[in-house]
C-alpha cells in the first residue's frame, strides 16, 4: 500500500492526532515509508486490549505537520504475529519487547530475547495489558527463569553494578566489561522498579488520575501530571483558560530549572567537585522551596488538575518568583564561568561517554541527550502546548554527543528557562484558572493523547475511557525510557571504567520514569 | 469524615528489637550514624529529598549522620518505594550483610504502606511486610527537615510528636 492510498483512509481525532488503521501485512510498508522522512520520528508502540479484542498501536510525531499520527493494528486470535520492525526501525526495539511480555503480540523476527519488564517470578502467558486481572489481584510468583550467564573471555573482567549501587541513587544493573582499564562493553539491567503504574491507573477517575502521574518520575511530576490533563482536556474537547495555560508554563520551567540544578550537582559529584556541587544543590533547593510557597509541594504535586491548575498565583508571588530569579541569574552566571575554569571538571567531560549522532537518530533519542548530538527536536517547538506558542525562545543544539555537550546544552537550557520565565511574569492574561469540573467532561470511549517537553525529554501520554469515564487504557512513554535504550552505544571506546560514573550522570536519566 | 486506619503489624515472623535492645542501640549509634539507603521502587522524588541532607542548607554531618556506600559499614537501612517484586531481594541481601544492631527507617509513604501502589500484582506495598521496621518517616516525599527528625527520633535524639493515643483520641471523639 502506497502512503496516498492509506493517507485517504486517515481519520481525525482531534485538533493535529490522526489516526488510521492497517493490518499486520501493510505494517512494515507503512512504518518503512514514514521512516524515510526525516521529519517523521517513531514515538511510541504498546499494545491495547478492549472488549476481548487486541490492538497493536504505534505513535509517530510528523514534526511537519506539527501532529501525531497513531498507526492501528487490530489483531486476533491466540498469538497474535506481525513482523518485526527492528531492521525498519531500530529504535521500535525495547517496545516490541513490552508489549510481546504485557500483551502477547509477537514480532516474528525480533532479533533477541522478548522478556524486559516484568520480574524474574512473574509467570508466563500472565499480560498485563491483555485483560483478565486487575492492579490489585495477586499473580503468584513462579521459580525464576535461570539465567545464563555468559562467561567473559580471557583479559575481559565483567563488573557488575547494582541494583543497589553506591550512594543515594535509584536501583539498576549494569554489566560492565572491561579489558584492563577500557570499557569495552556493557549490560543495561533496567526495571527493578516497575511499579506498574499503566496497570494502577486501569479504573481510576479523572480525580486519581494526577496523583498517579505526578508519581511516575517525581522530580517531573509536574511535567507529566500536565501531559496527563493536557490528553484530558482534549478528549473532552476544551482548553484550559489562557491564564492556567501560561502559569502551567511557568511550573514548567521552573520545574526544569531546579532539575537542570540537580544534574550539575550529580555531575559534580561525579567529576568530584565538591564546591560546584554544593553550589548547584542551593540553587536548587532555593526553587524547591520556591515551589513550595507557591504551590504548597516542594515537587509541585497536586498543582495540575484536569481543566487546569488547582491554585492561582497572587502579585505578592510573582514578586517572590521576580526577585528568586534574580538572584539565581546572578548566581548561577558566576557558577557556569567558574565551572568553565575548573579544568579537573570540563577534562572529565571532553570526548567521553560520546553518543554518536546518527546513532542518536536512528535509536530515537529524545529531549537534552537526543539534542546534545544534533537531534534538533524540542516538542515545545515542535508541538507547542500550554503557551509556548505565544512566547519566545530558543532551542539549544549541541553535535558533538558527548558529556561536555550535554552538560553544556543544559546550562543553555537554563538561560532559556529564565528568558520564558521573565516574558510570562510580564504577560500573565488574567482569567480563571480552571474550567468549572462540570465543564471537563469526557465522552464514554473517547481517547487522546498529551504530550510535554520535561526536563529529562519528551513525555507521552494516551489515555482512552471506558464506559464509566474511568481510564480504560493509560500509556506512558517517558523521554528516560526512550534514551536508556541509547545509553549502552555511549560506553565502548575511548572511556575507562572510572569515566563510568561521569557518563552515567551526563545522561541524567531516571530509573523511576523508565520503568514506570 | 476522616478514618484512621493503623498499619498492619508487621508478620509475626519478623522479630522487633526489644525496648532494652533499642535503647542500647539508640545510645551505642547516638553520635555516629552510618546509612545505607535502598531505593525499592520509589518515584525518585524521596531520593531527591535525601540527596539533600548533605547539602549546606541541611549537611546532616554536623549531626553525625553518614551515608555510607556499603551495608558492611550501615548501622541503619534506610529504604525508600514501594517495595517492587523484583526489589525484595536485593532488600533483603543488604539488610543481610548489614552488622547486628540495625536499624531499619520506612521512608515516605511508599515504604511505609505502599502510597497510591498499595498492595497490587507488581508491588508488596509496605517494607514491613518484609523487614522490621523501627521509625516510619511519612510523607510523599517526606522533607529534609522531616527525614532529619524521623533519623534523630530513631536515635532517641528527638521527641515523638504523633502517638498512636493521641489516633485514638480522635477516633473516639468520631463515636
Ligand atoms: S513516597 Fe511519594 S515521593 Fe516518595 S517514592 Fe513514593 S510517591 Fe515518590
Amino acid at each position: 500500500m502506497s502512503i496516498l492510498d492509506w493517507a485517504r483512509q486517515v481519520r481525525l481525532l482531534h485538533p493535529n492526532e490522526w489516526e488510521v488503521v492497517l493490518t499486520p501485512a501493510n505494517l512494515t510498508t507503512t512504518v518503512e515509508a514514514l521512516c524515510a522522512n526525516p521529519r517523521n520520528h517513531f514515538t511510541d508502540m504498546f499494545g491495547v486490549e478492549m472488549g476481548g479484542e487486541r490492538q497493536l498501536r504505534l505513535l509517530f510525531a510528523l514534526d511537519s505537520e506539527h501532529g501525531w499520527l497513531h498507526l492501528v493494528v487490530p489483531v486476533t486470535g491466540d498469538s497474535p504475529h506481525y513482523t518485526s520492525l527492528v531492521e525498519v526501525c531500530p529504535a521500535t526495539l525495547w517496545y516490541e519487547r513490552e508489549v510481546a511480555e504485557e500483551c502477547g503480540i509477537i514480532p516474528s523476527g525480533h532479533p533477541g530475547p522478548l522478556h524486559l519488564r516484568l520480574p524474574d517470578d512473574w509467570p508466563e502467558g500472565v499480560y498485563p495489558h491483555g485483560g483478565g486481572f486487575s492492579w490489585q489481584d495477586k499473580i503468584p510468583a513462579v521459580a525464576p527463569h535461570p539465567v545464563e550467564l555468559a562467561s567473559a573471555p580471557d583479559g575481559i573482567v565483567d563488573y557488575p553494578l547494582g541494583p543497589v549501587r553506591s550512594g543515594v541513587v535509584e536501583s539498576g544493573h549494569y554489566l560492565l566489561r572491561t579489558a584492563g582499564e577500557e570499557l569495552v562493553d556493557m549490560r543495561l539491567q533496567l526495571f527493578y522498579k516497575h511499579r506498574g503504574i499503566e496497570k494502577r491507573a486501569e479504573g481510576c477517575s479523572l480525580l486519581h488520575l494526577p496523583l498517579i502521574a505526578e508519581r511516575i518520575s517525581g522530580t517531573s511530576a509536574f511535567a507529566h501530571s500536565l501531559a496527563l490533563c493536557e490528553a484530558v482536556e482534549r478528549a473532552a474537547g476544551i482548553e484550559a483558560p489562557p491564564r492556567a495555560r501560561y502559569l502551567r508554563t511557568l511550573f514548567a520551567e521552573l520545574e526544569r530549572l531546579y532539575n537542570h540544578h540537580g544534574y550539575q550537582a550529580d555531575l559534580c559529584q561525579a567529576t568530584g567537585l565538591v564546591v560546584g556541587q554544593a553550589q548547584f544543590d542551593v540553587l536548587k533547593e532555593r526553587l524547591l522551596r520556591l515551589n513550595a510557597r507557591l504551590a504548597g509541594h516542594r515537587y509541585l504535586f497536586g498543582l495540575n488538575v484536569p481543566g487546569g491548575l488547582s491554585r492561582d498565583l497572587t502579585d505578592t508571588e510573582r514578586q517572590v518568583i521576580d526577585e528568586e530569579l534574580r538572584f539565581q541569574r546572578r548566581t548561577f552566571t558566576v557558577l557556569e564561568e567558574l565551572l568553565f575554569r575548573s579544568n579537573s571538571h570540563i577534562d572529565r567531560l571532553e570526548r567521553t561517554g560520546t553518543l554518536p549522532p546518527e546513532l542518536a537518530l536512528a535509536w530515537g533519542a529524545v529531549g537534552p541527550v537526543g539534542r546534545a548530538a544534533g537531534v534538533d527536536r524540542d516538542l515545545r517547538r515542535d508541538h507547542p502546548y500550554a503557551a509556548y506558542a505565544e512566547l519566545d525562545f530558543a532551542v539549544p543544539l549541541e553535535t558533538d554527543g558527548d558529556a561536555l555537550a550535554r552538560a553544556r546544552l543544559r546550562l543553555e537550557e537554563v538561560r532559556q528557562s529564565f528568558r520564558l520565565i521573565d516574558q510570562i511574569l510580564g504577560s500573565l492574561p488574567s482569567s480563571a484558572v480552571r474550567v468549572p469540573p462540570e465543564a471537563c467532561m469526557v465522552r464514554p470511549g473517547v481517547s487522546a493523547l498529551g504530550w510535554v517537553e520535561s526536563p529529562r525529554g519528551e513525555g507521552v501520554h494516551w489515555l482512552s475511557f471506558g464506559e464509566q469515564r474511568q481510564a480504560r487504557r493509560y500509556r506512558v512513554r517517558t523521554g528516560s525510557f526512550a534514551n536508556w535504550q541509547t545509553f549502552p552505544a555511549a560506553v565502548p571506546g575511548h572511556n575507562i571504567l572510572t569515566d563510568f560514573p561521569v557518563i552515567e550522570q551526563s545522561f541524567g536519566l531516571s530509573f523511576a520514569g523508565a520503568d514506570r | 469524615m476522616v478514618t484512621f486506619e493503623l498499619l498492619d503489624e508487621p508478620d509475626s515472623s519478623i522479630t522487633e528489637p526489644s525496648t532494652a535492645l533499642r535503647r542500647q542501640i539508640q545510645h551505642l549509634f547516638g553520635r555516629s550514624l552510618h546509612i545505607r539507603h535502598v531505593d525499592a521502587g520509589s518515584c525518585n522524588g524521596c531520593e531527591s529529598e535525601i540527596k539533600l541532607l548533605t547539602s549546606p542548607y541541611y549537611d546532616i554531618h554536623r549531626l553525625g549522620i553518614f551515608f555510607t556506600t556499603t551495608p558492611r559499614h550501615a548501622d541503619l537501612l534506610l529504604v525508600t518505594g514501594a517495595i517492587t517484586r523484583a526489589m525484595v531481594d536485593p532488600l533483603q541481601r543488604t539488610y543481610a550483610a548489614m552488622p547486628e544492631p540495625r536499624l531499619v527507617v520506612a521512608t515516605g509513604a511508599c515504604a511505609c504502606d505502599g502510597g497510591i501502589f498499595g498492595r497490587s500484582c507488581l508491588t508488596l506495598g509496605r517494607l514491613s511486610a518484609i523487614l522490621p521496621v523501627d521509625t516510619y518517616i511519612p510523607g510523599c516525599p517526606p522533607t529534609p527537615l522531616a527525614l532529619i527528625h524521623g533519623l534523630l527520633l530513631t536515635l532517641g535524639r528527638a521527641e515523638q510528636r504523633l502517638h498512636r493515643q493521641i489516633l485514638a483520641h480522635h477516633a473516639d471523639g468520631k463515636a
